[in-house]
């Protein structure tokens, strides 16, 4: 909508989640149509029993306009990672996948011109299950932009859940409870560099 | 659009035309062009949720390769014809078939995308109308 009206100004009803959508929408580049200048926040917290259903531990935007900040979901348990153990139980989880795009499609952050997950020479295509890369890449392209609303989760017909997937991939990247915004401790590419490990 | 005038943006709940399962979802369009498709949470059917063509349902619509008028080869080109003239040509032929060849010559194929009466009215059609029984599914093209 931004596209079709530049230089127009939006009030945007954001609960926390929304927020950290808009908020890393908005620190994209190429969505410079949709800039700060432009957007007015109207915040709100949602109700604690949502948040709980949600895991959301942060229902509240910093931008509160009305209502107070409600209590949110305990965070999830920071555990170790024993990351090939962890990709042994993906894969079985992973390979339910009908490649529906439903998950990108529903994405508040996804709006790349061009996506990794449709070019062959990055995911191969036309596979059913499909590759692991697949949901990996899209996991990836989430840490620092996840808002952890729970849409794609929601959406998937596979009941893929692909929160956890973010949540997992993030915590492998030393992001592990934070929100979008903060600074990347590891960078993505970090992570295939060898001898340095992590 | 003017600078006074606000765009216009709809979204319209409908149901899935792809196949017989009826996935609800809703259209949203701007300014009269669709945009996105968006799956119904409150549909009993798919309940938020959709396959990959259901989530494609806007893009065939207003796709300018969509036919939109009835088209007749004419000399090995096709050609657009009114509807009465493609009707005719097909009765026609089919008659002609029948009395040539009998009418089980002649088979039906039904459609995902239609509603159950359309499919309906086509079976009737091949069994009273033409008389055959062979009715099959689109899938088996």
């Amino acid at each position: 909508m931004a596209k079709a009206c530049p230089g127009k100004t939006f009030g945007l009803l954001v609960r926390g989640c929304d927020e950290r959508a808009l908020d890393a929408v908005m620190r994209e580049s190429r969505l410079a149509v949709l800039d700060r200048d432009h957007v007015v926040k109207v915040g709100f917290s949602c109700p604690h029993e949502l948040a709980e259903k949600h895991e959301c531990y942060k229902p509240w935007p910093d931008a509160l306009t009305v209502g107070e900040k409600t209590e949110g979901a305990a965070p999830p348990e920071q555990t170790e990672l024993d990351l090939p153990a962890e990709l042994e139980r993906w894969r079985p989880i992973m390979d339910r996948c009908l490649k529906c795009f439903g998950c990108r499609n529903v994405c508040p952050v996804c709006d790349c011109r061009e996506c990794t997950m449709e070019i062959e020479a990055l995911v191969p295509q036309r596979e059913l299950p499909p590759d692991n890369s697949f949901l990996f890449t899209r996991a990836v392209h989430m840490v620092d932009r996840c808002s952890y609303c729970g849409l794609c989760e929601e959406a998937c017909p596979a009941s893929i859940p692909l929160k956890e997937l973010y949540r997992t991939v993030a915590k492998a990247m030393g992001m592990g409870l934070t929100l979008p915004g903060a600074p990347l401790l590891v960078r993505p590419v970090d992570l295939f560099r060898r001898p340095k490990a992590i | 659009m003017t600078g006074g005038n606000p765009m216009e943006y709809k979204s319209t709940l409908t149901t899935c035309p792809y196949c017989g399962c009826g996935c609800g979802f809703y259209l949203e369009a701007v300014d009269g062009v669709l945009t996105a498709t968006v799956p119904s949470k409150t549909s009993p059917v798919n309940r938020g949720r959709l396959c990959v063509k259901g989530w494609n349902a806007h893009e065939f619509v207003q796709h300018p390769d969509r036919l939109k008028k009835p088209l007749l080869r004419k000399d090995g080109e096709l050609a657009e014809v009114s509807w009465d003239e493609a009707l005719d040509y097909v009765a026609g032929k089919l008659k002609k078939i029948k009395e040539e060849h009998g009418p089980d010559a002649i088979a039906f194929l039904a459609s995902a995308k239609v509603t159950n009466e359309d499919n309906y009215v086509l079976q009737k059609f091949a069994r009273a109308g033409v008389g055959t029984n062979s009715v099959d599914h689109c899938a088996r093209l």
